[in-house]
């Protein structure tokens, strides 16, 4: 059993986690060399990891850190995240829908431009009046991501159409929309923060509708987010 | 008449919504829109009003509106939010 603390750097946190005993290649890129820290270092955040026999651990962990970072305004989307020259767009649906598949596409279409912020699970972080969209080791079955954080520009709720067409949301609608794809803590008093911290995404980072075809072309139509103000 | 556990009636933006928690054990995708007369019940409600006394304030508040007509609302509304799983007696 490994007693050190292993620690992370999410977003602009400094994580430690306890009771991790299983080194995974996954933390590579925010995982943090104790060599680099102070000699007693000042976490932001302390995560005690302790196994249960229902609950895979990697998954768990996941879930006890996605509580834990509500406290710090940092709030778990299921969404796939990418940052055009260093500005975030993130694309969420229903499992299955195609978000990866457009991600993807953006990177084919922008090549170096572009970057995975995180393909599957990214935070929305909440400083002073901001929203920004940061990267996390868990990073969905391709792997695709970094450990950056951007400001977000922009949301398309996607849908499979036969044409592409993107619409602006309002932000009530938004709202709505965006309540399905975050984590929602089991706590009523946790839940009262993420209703707010949901409020302020809708109020600062236009949302769109995206009807997509899985092709070049809806990511000409979803760039017209680029040139938007919002609605 | 009362609120279920686990339950938040909460405003965003130009709207009011309830919203249930884990605490609730209920389907947390079953959010519910609230418009200013649902708000004003539920807000009485809450405070411990039966529906009788529910009714009687509305006619305090909304000029033009009848008892019999409050105590349709109040009705239909407490249903609907017994139906919902939200209210209970």
């Amino acid at each position: 059993m490994n007693e050190a603390p292993l620690y992370l750097r999410i977003a602009d946190l400094l994580v430690e986690i306890d009771g991790w005993d299983d080194g995974l290649r996954a933390f590579r890129k925010f995982s943090v060399d104790p060599s680099a820290l102070d000699a007693e270092p000042v976490p932001d955040l302390r995560v005690k990891y302790v196994p249960s026999v229902t609950e895979e651990p990697w998954l768990r962990l996941h879930r006890l850190l996605s509580e834990a970072l509500i406290e710090k305004d940092v709030l778990l989307f299921h969404a796939s995240a990418v940052a055009l020259d260093g500005e975030g767009y993130a694309f969420t649906a229903p499992s299955g829908t195609g978000k990866s598949t457009h991600a993807a596409l953006w990177k084919l279409y922008y090549g170096e431009r572009l970057v995975f912020v995180n393909d599957d699970k990214p935070f929305l972080v909440f400083r002073d009046e901001e929203v920004f969209i940061a990267g996390s080791p868990w990073m969905g079955k391709h792997r695709r991501g970094e450990n950056v954080t951007v400001p977000l520009r922009g949301i398309a709720f996607l849908n499979r159409d036969k044409e592409n067409r993107l619409t602006g949301l309002s932000p009530v609608d938004g709202y709505m929309e965006l309540m399905k794809q975050v984590f929602l803590p089991p706590t009523k008093e946790g839940m009262e923060k993420v209703l707010a911290l949901l409020e302020r995404v809708v109020t600062k980072v236009p949302c769109y509708r995206l009807a997509c075809t899985p092709d070049q072309a809806a990511v000409e139509a979803a760039s017209e987010m680029l040139r938007r103000e919002g609605q | 008449m009362k609120i279920k556990d686990g339950f938040i009636m909460r405003d965003v933006l130009d709207k009011t919504m309830v919203v249930p928690t884990e605490e609730a054990g209920k389907d947390l995708h079953g959010f519910i829109r609230l418009n200013a007369t649902g708000k004003f019940i539920w807000n009485a409600i809450a405070e411990g009003k039966t529906i009788e006394e529910t009714a009687k304030a509305m006619t305090e508040a909304y000029e033009g509106l009848s008892e019999e007509q409050a105590l349709l609302d109040v009705q239909g509304f407490v249903e609907k939010m017994k139906e919902a799983g939200v209210f209970e007696e």
